[in-house]
């Protein structure tokens, strides 16, 4: 994981972080739960969700700061091209600290 | 950047510049096929700011370009003054705070909306639904 000063949001470091890698089966709320913690710094994930449809309440102190569509976006990013496919869909709640 | 490299994401891009409120969705706001664009829309008909909707089902073709220039993975998404809102998430949010009629003009009594020409030049691949 690299933090750099964003120039999207250059008053604000944005968090960039290799996709993190699915593991075999099913998606879990477990699972989701892991990979947002491991993806973004600081954040504390509850997850809930059948195998396809999950919510996600998300707390990150990276969050601080950031517009909602960004946070969003650094939620999306750690699962990339699964959303819609493996994990069908993600309802995203963030908070700051 | 050439017009003629890409049309489908020239219309994309059109409709949103041409439509103040558009929502990009999966089915029709009369006829939605997923819960969460039916939520969506029923938010925006509960702020009562009239929207162009388009429907991303036809043609899967029409998400991928929309990701594409959004840099946003998950349908529905909401445009306002050509700059994405967000999803049904972020709008439930912003309609719960009140934020949603106030990005969307709308705060107080409905204002008069002006009735305007739909967007869209004759022709697919985009339909659009103009609700103005």
């Amino acid at each position: 994981m690299v933090l750099f000063a964003g120039a999207a949001e250059p008053n604000h470091y944005a968090v960039v972080m290799a996709q993190s890698v699915p593991a075999p089966g099913p998606a879990t709320p477990e699972e989701l739960k892991a990979r947002i913690e491991a993806g973004i710094p600081g954040a504390q994930a509850m997850v809930s969700g059948d195998g396809h449809h999950f919510d996600a309440v998300v707390v990150a102190p990276a969050f601080t700061g950031l517009s909602r569509i960004a946070r969003h976006r650094l939620v999306y990013d750690v699962f990339g091209d699964e959303l819609g496919g493996r994990i069908h869909a993600l309802s995203i709640q963030t908070r700051e600290d | 950047m050439s017009e003629t490299q890409n049309p489908l994401r020239d219309s994309i891009q059109q409709a949103i510049a041409d439509n103040p409120v558009i929502l990009f969705m999966k089915g029709t706001p009369d006829q939605p096929m997923c819960g969460f664009s039916a939520r969506t829309v029923g938010i925006l008909q509960a702020v009562g700011r009239p929207f162009a909707a388009v429907d991303v089902l036809p043609d899967p073709r029409i998400r991928q370009e929309l990701s594409g220039l959004s840099n946003w993975p998950t349908i529905p998404q909401l445009f306002v003054d050509g700059e994405l809102v967000g999803g049904c998430d972020i709008v439930t949010e912003m309609y719960e705070s009140g934020e949603l009629a106030q990005t969307l003009g709308v705060e107080g009594a409905p204002a008069e909306e002006p009735v305007q020409e739909p967007a869209m030049p004759e022709g697919p691949p985009l339909s659009i639904e103009n609700r103005l």
